[in-house]
């Protein structure tokens, strides 16, 4: 499992678990994000800024504080045939 | 009367929907969390009238602060008529999450599928017949910034409502024990009539479950309230400590699920679209934090090479005015001339010569709200602006407070943490807002060469940018330390700012200007003028002064005149004459009444017959020194009684407020006079 902040863009992840208290999490299940869903990290900026993810079709960006909270697993990659 | 309450998650176009509904007027923008307030209106269809609310947006009905807690009181105790649901079509699942909460409440429901081009546009076509079969509610499908839908939707509103009775929606699921623990919570409540609450059995059974603190403490006065808090307790330990967010995430994935099975989507094209090319490039922080930039100097540079010719125009067709008013009154009634012509015309008149760059400075700030502009620069801002102590939605409130401080702190709401809130609306008035901005522009004109103009306006305002970070970095221990940084922001796809919407909101804040300028500032224009003109000196005093000095002299003798001297001692360390301390006093009262003041002052002052504009007679009097310690001191010192006073309701402390002016004030002091001290020993 990895904290959010530590994925590479581009990355297809599931999200395993919410480290922060339930007020994090009931906020963070509104907007679609709890255990066992999956959405696309597509920017993580540096300087301690948010991580830009897409669910569900649609931007949301996380900030620093709470990504690092937000603790997830790449998507596994389809058994290829490429082996 | 039939009560329709107005509800969905930010940014679903409420209201919009509302104005449109309405006719009212109220602030849209392309980001959440716009509408602080309540708001209320009302409309007519089949014969019947209808009130009304718009609510702020919210994404469940669990309230986590007392500002969303408004809401549900709404919703709960005012009991309306009907709730309407605004709901996103492009973004489904996530209003769906609310809709089913909704549905518990057993008030009658009509679901509002709004934003429906925006869906097309991305490739989704909901099919809203299959949805109103499923959850057993109206559907009606609208593009409110169109006005696309409007009638279907106030018929459907009207129809739902005088039908009345719950939705007939099936009941939502959870899968066993929880669908058989609510089931049993539910009838304990309805057995126990003496609990004093106005919530349905089958909501307050749900929220129970899910620990609603809020909601457990609006129904603990009640007699059944005991045994049930007990029964709650008993059933949470039975079935695990995660109860209620076990509820949420399946009511979540229900609501997923319901989204995707009335949703077809079309075989995406293989390209991308627009809005996400151009988010690839502008989401990058190395392009967008200078594209950002960028497009704040091109609205400076805009209002000068566009405002200023028009503004000029405005200066010549009131100079004409004020000769035309001379011949024709000046020997029947010297002073009636006097009054219109340097009381009116000066006073007035010289703030109404902003009026095109005022414009020019809204339309671009309603043009950067309404297309996504500005939830993008909170993404990009919101590394820096924590490290300042700051929040990254601050830059929201922080670009509103270049037009106006007021609606500028009262968009501070959207600011999570308490912490960061009351930081941001501290430095708020170090972003200039448009009442300094025609005595920027005044002040550059006079003393900057024509090329360094735009430039140097911008200067300022980034000075204040600056000192504001400053500050900020400063402050933020002294604010209490335990919360922590809490940003979370959806950003929304971009739009092309509607026509209709730019003429709207540009319009209302001209008009604000206009109606200001034809109350407040003439009111004191006029009381300036009085104080400016008499007493007038004894005629054979003034008989005794050379004739091109006579105006000066009558306006020494007057009111002003002498208060000007009385406050010269303490404006002498940094450099302004009595001429400035009376207009900085006037200013205290509106900022815009420093222009009217010199004008006034300049007008008396001025020998018959001679007129230049008020830029060149201060560019006479004047050097550029005093030029740059005035920027400094409107920048800085200047307070405005409107801003303290919402600061002190918004902050809830009014010695904050309090704090906020004595401290800026001594901060424009001091500033002026270092810089005033070492002007003077470089010899400027
Ligand atoms: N394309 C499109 N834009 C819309 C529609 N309805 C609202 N908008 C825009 O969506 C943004 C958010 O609208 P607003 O009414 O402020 O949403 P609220 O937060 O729910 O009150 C604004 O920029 C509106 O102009 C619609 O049906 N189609
Ligand atoms: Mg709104």
């Amino acid at each position: 499992m990895h904290k959010l902040t530590d994925v590479q863009p581009g990355t297809s992840v599931i999200l395993k678990e919410v480290l922060g208290g339930k007020r994090l999490q009931k906020r963070l299940i509104g907007h679609g994000l709890f255990e066992g869903r999956a959405f696309l990290v597509l920017e993580r900026l540096g300087q301690g800024g948010p991580v830009l993810v897409e669910i569900e079709g649609s931007k949301l960006a996380v900030g620093r504080g709470i990504a690092e909270k937000i603790l997830v697993q790449p998507e596994e990659s389809p058994v290829g045939l490429i082996g | 009367m039939l009560k329709a309450a107005l509800i969905g998650n930010p940014n679903a176009g409420k209201t919009t929907l509302f104005n449109a509904l309405t006719g009212a007027r109220q602030r849209v923008a392309n980001y959440p969390g716009t509408t602080v307030e309540r708001k209320e209106g009302g409309f007519q269809a089949l014969g019947e009238d209808v009130a009304l609310i718009d609510l702020p947006g919210l994404y469940d009905l669990t309230p986590l602060s007392p500002d969303e807690e408004v809401v549900r009181v709404a919703l709960v105790k005012e009991r309306p008529d009907v709730i309407v649901q605004v709901l996103d079509a492009s973004n489904l699942a996530r209003g769906l999450y609310l809709t089913l909460e909704l549905l518990t409440l057993e008030t009658p429901l009509v679901l509002c599928l709004n934003m429906l081009d925006v869906a097309e546009a991305k490739g989704a076509h909901v099919d809203s017949g299959a949805l109103s079969k499923l959850l057993g509610v109206p559907v009606v499908e609208t593009i409110a910034s169109k006005g696309v839908g409007m009638e279907a939707l106030k018929r459907t509103t009207i129809k739902t409502a005088k039908e009345g009775g719950a939705p007939k929606a099936p009941r939502t699921t959870y899968g066993e024990p929880l669908d058989f623990a609510l089931k049993t919570l539910q009838s304990t409540i309805e057995a126990a009539p003496s609990l004093e609450s106005n919530f349905p059995a089958s909501y307050l059974a749900l929220k129970l479950l899910e620990g609603d603190e809020l909601l457990l403490k609006a129904i603990q006065a009640g007699a059944g309230y005991a045994p049930l808090k007990a029964e709650v307790q008993a059933i949470r330990e039975r079935i695990g400590q995660s109860t209620d967010m076990m509820l949420k995430q399946r009511r979540y994935e229900k609501a997923s699920q319901i989204a995707k099975g009335v949703t077809l989507l079309r075989p995406k094209p293989a390209q991308e679209t627009a809005g996400d090319k151009l988010d690839r490039l502008l989401l990058n922080p190395r392009v967008g934090i200078p594209a950002f930039l960028v497009m704040l100097f091109g609205v400076f540079a805009l209002t000068f090479l566009l405002g200023n010719p028009l503004a000029e125009g405005i200066e010549r067709t009131i100079g004409a005015l004020g000769a035309w008013m001379i011949g024709a009154l000046g020997t029947a009634s010297p002073l009636l001339a006097s009054f219109l012509t340097d009381g009116v015309l000066a006073g007035v008149g010289a703030v109404l010569t902003f009026l095109p760059q005022i414009a020019i400075l809204f339309l671009a700030l309603v043009a950067m709200e309404d297309s996504g502009a500005m939830a993008r620069a909170a993404y990009l801002l919101e590394g820096w602006m924590s490290r300042l102590g700051l929040h990254g939605k601050s830059v929201i409130p922080m670009v509103l407070g270049f037009g106006c401080a007021v609606p500028a702190i009262m968009a501070t709401r959207i600011i999570e943490s308490r912490k960061e809130r009351l930081i941001t609306m501290f430095v708020m008035p170090l972003f200039s807002c448009s009442a300094r901005f025609p005595i920027y522009v005044l002040i550059v004109a006079a003393f900057f060469p024509k090329p360094l103009q735009p430039l140097a306006l911008f200067g300022v305002y980034m000075l204040g940018v600056l000192l504001a970070f400053l500050i900020a970095v400063l402050f933020k221990g002294a604010f209490d330390k335990e919360e922590e940084g809490f940003f979370l922001l959806e950003i929304p796809p971009y739009r092309m700012p509607s026509k209709k919407t730019l003429l709207f909101f540009t319009w209302q804040r001209v008009g604000q200007f206009l109606k200001r300028a034809g109350t407040v500032i003439f009111a004191f224009s006029v009381l300036m003028w009085a104080m400016s003109r008499f007493p007038s000196p004894p005629a054979n005093e003034l008989a005794a002064v050379p004739e091109g000095l006579r105006p000066a002299y009558r306006l020494g003798y007057s009111f002003t005149g002498r208060l000007a001297k009385g406050i010269e001692p303490i404006l002498e360390p940094i450099g302004f004459d009595g001429r400035i301390g009376m207009a900085l006093i006037g200013a205290t009262l509106a900022r815009e009444i420093f222009i009217s003041q010199l004008g006034i002052a300049y007008a008396l002052d001025a020998p018959e017959g001679a007129s230049s504009s008020l830029a060149d007679r201060l560019q006479k009097d004047y050097g550029p020194l005093t030029g740059v310690c005035l920027l400094l001191y409107f920048l800085i010192a200047s307070p405005c009684i409107a801003a303290s006073s919402v600061m002190a309701k918004e902050s809830g402390s009014p010695t904050l407020a309090f704090l906020q002016v004595g401290f800026l004030f001594a901060l424009g002091y001091a500033a002026v006079f270092v810089v005033y001290r070492i002007g003077l020993m470089l010899g400027a």
